[in-house]
């Protein structure tokens, strides 16, 4: 009976999911990004600091935003902003953790009943965490240049990021081991761009890294 | 002296005699008519027939028929710590494309990720329909100038946020939160925490992402045995990528796996029966016509299948695995039948003298089935039908064709032992006897006493543990633990007034219960409700009040950069004329409704989850009973549902109980003591028959209860036959009777301690055991209390028993 509910619960739910198919993806650039995943996987832990611009419509000028991102293979994630404003926000697994000092408390959520969030969430993640090959079910893509590496995404027809993303180029170090530069431009037309700096390659990160409010 | 007048019965008997050929030969007719009925009669080995008639059936019936009927669904696990991510997607995809034929199609409705925030932002234009009373509250309260100058600042920050490129969209279409606040009930009802999964590229994985769930749908209908069979025997025969293991649920499984189990349940207990019922037969009779008195059994029970599914269809697996204890009970008639007539060279003068005590001792038999049809459950219905017409018709083929089939006279071993003088019989060591009874009373009132009644329905089902186990995997894996849900289902013919049912009991609900009701009408209401809720937005948005927050958002936004037309989405939306219609467009809300909607033949169904806690429950089971086409579905209904049946059972057999204890007292026992002694062994024998179970550490279930109430009746023959023999100085006649009633019902009982299905093994259990006590103290202990309580001259006896028992 339990399970008859349950299951039951889970079917009427699960009629709203499709199983995308797998897109082709060119040999050579398939092989190029297997490559540089190669290189990113002996990075168990990483920590990097950015610097964020964002260009946008609605503000009359650029937000220049200051933080660091830590990362810990599998599933975990930090994101902190330490200026203009202070915010923190810790992904684990399916649960999103997020701070401000505004608000002054921690407000966590389940990813998994979130679709909406949870893709964009996922999308994020997967361009920090050197998951290429996964972003090529939502993207083409294109290597403007193989030295020093620039990889070029732009979305696929149906794909949730083309509603908000035109293109993400990506340019990588000259050891290929972390990137550089993120660039973003939205379909409105804003841009943003991430500069990275300061890369730490596995190191110890300690429990506190993944609480929202650390600094 | 002369020879007194010939009675009803010896003139139909003699009647039946002088055309036996032509009714032998007109039976075989009926009997070929059976066996053709039954060839073309439907069986279910559903356990459905074993729950009470109700809410309860008819919500797991109309479950299974409305979703878990075509749907097969599949947990993979990746087994093996070395595979990649990358590499289990890829063993997954390429078993979904094994699996994907006409009996499997891959669930694919068309909604995907793709768009969900376009839709989620297209939603927003709904806020004016869902704007109700709270919704009002919550924006008078939005729109204060502070509070603006509060939003704005939160916009600005989430900008800092790195999902602010997907959802920034948001805030500037909604800066106040108004509409997504009204949304945040379709965020709610999409975040239900009912299960644990997380979607990522359009898969479903486990939080741990260990595991990968597949949904596929199948056109095979549950109650194709063939076809079932073969969607399982496919699912079976597949082979599964090297490093993943896979759990899979269906109800099918279920169908296939009872009835193979059923049915070879039936066919062991039928050979192993009749094995041992003519080996008994020959070893004590060594008359190769006493085959005859399983003969006639076995033809009434294969008479009264057919004849029991005029009434009920179609006939569970279940009952007609009780068939050989019917034949076993039956069998006692031609038993009577046989040891009469061979003292008697006029059959139907030796059959008279049996008619009336055997006919009092079918009808406590029929009594204890009869009952069974107050018991509300479909299974024990059916089970009264064919035991009743099954042993009815024995009753009447053991008086008035099993003579013909004897002949004249005929010898048996049992003719070789002298009957002793009435009165040369001492009863010894009677308070040894006595104490036997004594002890076996306090026994099993001491084993019973150690009982744990169950009411979970799981007990009842015969599945195969591997699948059963698979599905505790696949729950494990799965559920997110948030506690048991309760469903609340509303059906009406249309879907407005699905909504509309459906919203007035939730409305209820939620003053009473909070929040915590998970429904569809939390977030779409029926036009009537609709249609309010947009003159409530239309009054609230007036144009000052407009202008207003104009200047505010324009002030307050200024302060952190915000251009003027930051926010002019949000202002276009306000000025649009909003309208009645579903957004039947968009994907994100046709998720949700799918999940809380369906269709069926019947119209639509609207449902609600909520948690099985017994406050909820209660509430929202009662609050059903008020709205019609409403039902509750919970494991807490489903369990209270079934105590409620043991205890019905439970009333029944004491009601039984009395009513047998005076009609027989008043019919058959010269006195009260008599009476109480007769029910020593009936007694005893139930609390044995529930007490056993508990030794060998089993939960009493309602199958128990229900053998026990056959073991009383039984019993209860036992107990008058034993007491009515000593009486009249009849006891080593009446000794030898039960001794081979009691074998032969005891095989009967008995082959079904060698079956797998649970109902038929606790049956089994229950009733061997109640018979072999109530056997052992019928013959045993009654002579001693008997000789202690009750003993008088038995000529005086005689002169105040209305009949002669065989």
């Amino acid at each position: 009976m339990k399970t008859a509910v349950f299951a039951f619960s889970l079917c009427l739910a699960s009629q709203a999911f499709v199983f995308a198919a797998e897109p082709e993806v060119p040999a050579r650039i398939a092989e190029r990004l297997r490559q540089l995943e190669s290189k990113l996987s002996s990075v168990r832990t990483l920590q990097v600091d950015f610097v964020q611009e964002k260009q946008m419509a609605i503000l009359e000028q650029k937000l220049v935003l200051k933080g660091r991102i830590s990362l810990q293979q599998p599933d975990k994630m930090a994101w902190r902003v330490r200026s203009p404003i202070r915010y923190g926000m810790v992904i684990q697994g399916s649960t999103l953790r997020q701070w401000s000092e505004d608000t002054r408390d921690i407000q966590q959520f389940s990813l998994a009943g979130n679709p909406v969030f949870a893709a964009a969430i996922k999308q994020i993640q997967n361009w920090f965490s050197g998951n290429y090959l996964a972003l090529t079910r939502d993207f083409h893509v294109a290597l403007p240049s193989e030295s020093p590496l620039v990889i070029e995404f732009t979305p696929r027809a149906g794909s949730p990021a083309r509603e908000v993303i035109q293109r993400i180029v990506m340019r990588f170090g000259a050891d290929e081991r972390f990137l550089r530069r993120l660039e973003v431009t939205e379909t409105g037309g804003d841009t943003m761009g991430i500069t990275f700096s300061d890369p730490a390659f596995n190191p110890a990160l300690p429990a506190e890294e993944w609480d929202p409010r650390h600094e | 002296m002369s020879e007194p007048a010939p009675t009803w019965f010896e003139r139909q008997f003699l009647v039946v005699r002088s055309r036996r050929v032509a009714v032998f030969f007109l039976l075989t007719l009926v009997m070929g008519a059976a066996l053709a009925g039954i060839a073309r009669m439907k069986f279910s080995s559903s356990v459905e027939v074993m729950l009470p008639d109700g809410n309860v059936r008819d919500a797991i019936r109309f479950l299974t028929e409305a979703s878990l009927a075509d749907k097969v669904v599949v947990s993979l696990e990746k087994s093996d710590p070395s595979m990649t991510q990358d590499e289990f997607v890829s063993a997954a995809d390429q078993f979904t494309a094994r699996l994907r034929s006409p009996e499997l199609v891959p669930v694919d409705t068309g909604a995907a990720t793709a768009g969900m925030l376009e839709n989620f932002t297209r939603l927003l234009g709904c806020a004016p329909q869902l704007f109700d009373a709270g919704a009002l509250a919550a924006a008078e309260a939005a729109v204060a100038p502070e509070v603006i100058a509060r939003s704005v600042r939160s916009l600005y920050q989430d900008l800092a946020k790195p999902a602010s490129l997907f959802t920034g969209k948001l805030g500037r279409n909604d800066p106040l939160g108004i509409a997504r606040s009204v949304l945040g009930r379709l965020e709610r009802l999409s975040a239900a925490n009912l299960y644990d999964v997380t979607l990522e590229d359009g898969r479903l994985f486990s939080r741990d992402r260990r595991h990968l769930l597949l949904v596929f749908t199948t056109p095979v209908s549950l109650t194709d045995s063939a076809g079932s069979r073969a969607l399982v025997d496919r699912l079976d025969a597949l082979s599964l990528p090297a490093g993943v293991r896979a759990d899979v649920v269906c109800a099918h499984l279920h169908t296939a796996s009872n009835e193979r189990i059923l049915t070879r349940d039936i066919g062991r207990t039928s050979w192993v029966g009749a094995i041992a019922f003519l080996l008994i037969f020959a070893g004590v009779f060594r008359d190769w016509r006493s085959a005859a008195m399983l003969g006639i059994p076995v033809c009434t029970a294969l008479l009264a299948l057919p004849l029991a599914a005029l009434f009920h269809s179609p006939i569970s697996y279940i009952v007609i695995g009780f068939g050989m204890v019917i034949v076993g009970i039956s069998s006692d008639y031609g038993i009577y039948v046989y040891v009469m007539t061979r003292h008697c060279g006029e059959p139907a003068r030796a059959v008279r003298r049996i008619v009336r005590p055997m006919g009092m001792g079918l009808l406590t038999t029929l009594a204890v089935f009869f009952a069974f049809y107050f018991s509300g459950i479909e299974g024990y219905r059916q089970l009264a039908t064919f035991a009743i017409i099954s042993i009815a018709l024995a009753y009447l083929g053991s008086l008035f064709l099993l003579p013909h089939l004897f002949g004249e006279r005929h010898a048996s071993r049992l003719d070789a032992a002298p009957q002793p003088a009435l009165e040369s019989i001492p009863v010894t060591r009677p308070i040894l006897r006595a104490l036997t009874a004594a002890l076996a009373l306090a026994l099993g009132l001491a084993l019973l006493s150690r009982g744990v009644f169950n009411t979970n329905i799981i007990q009842l089902d015969g599945t195969d543990r591997g699948v059963l186990e698979s599905e505790k995997r696949f729950e494990k894996t799965w559920s997110a633990g948030g506690g048991e849900q309760g469903i609340l289902a509303v059906t009406a013919p249309t879907y407005e007034e699905a909504l509309a049912r459906s919203e007035t009991l939730c409305d209820t609900a939620s003053e009473k219960l909070g929040g915590r009701l998970l429904s569809f009408s939390t977030l779409w209401r029926s036009e009537a409700s609709r249609s309010a809720n947009i003159a409530r937005w239309q009054a609230f948005w007036s144009p000052d009040r407009i202008a207003s927050v104009q200047a505010n958002l324009l002030e307050s936004g200024a302060r952190y950069g915000f251009t003027a037309a930051a926010f002019q989405p949000f202002f276009d939306q306000l000025h649009a004329v909003p309208g009645l219609d579903e957004p039947a467009d968009n994907a994100l809300f046709q998720m949700i409704k799918d999940r809380f909607v369906r269709q069926s033949a019947d119209g639509f169904t609207v449902f609600s989850f909520f948690p099985d806690t017994p406050e909820f429950t209660g509430t929202m089971s009662r609050l059903a009973e008020s709205v019609p086409g409403a039902f509750c579905v919970s494991r807490r209904v489903l369990t209270d549902s079934l105590a409620a049946s043991i205890g019905h059972t439970l009333v029944l057999v004491t009601v039984i109980s009395l009513v047998l204890v005076l009609g027989l007292t008043l019919l058959l026992s010269p006195n009260w003591r008599l009476a109480l002694i007769a029910l020593v062994p009936a007694v005893a024998a139930v609390l044995w028959a529930l007490g056993v179970p508990a030794l060998l550490q089993h939960t009493i279930n309602l199958c128990h209860v229900t053998a026990a109430a056959v073991v009383f009746g039984l019993c209860v023959d036992y107990g008058i036959y034993m007491t009515h023999g000593l009486t009249h100085g009849l006891e080593r006649r009446s000794k030898t009777t039960i001794i081979l009633t009691t074998a032969t019902s005891l095989i009967g009982a008995g082959v079904l301690l060698l079956t797998e299905h649970p109902v038929l093994f606790a049956i089994g259990l229950s009733l061997t055991t109640g018979m072999l006590v109530g056997h052992i103290l019928a013959v045993w202990a009654v002579p001693g209390l008997f000789a202690l309580w009750a003993r008088t001259e038995p000529r005086q006896l005689s002169a105040r028993a209305p009949t002669q028992r065989p």
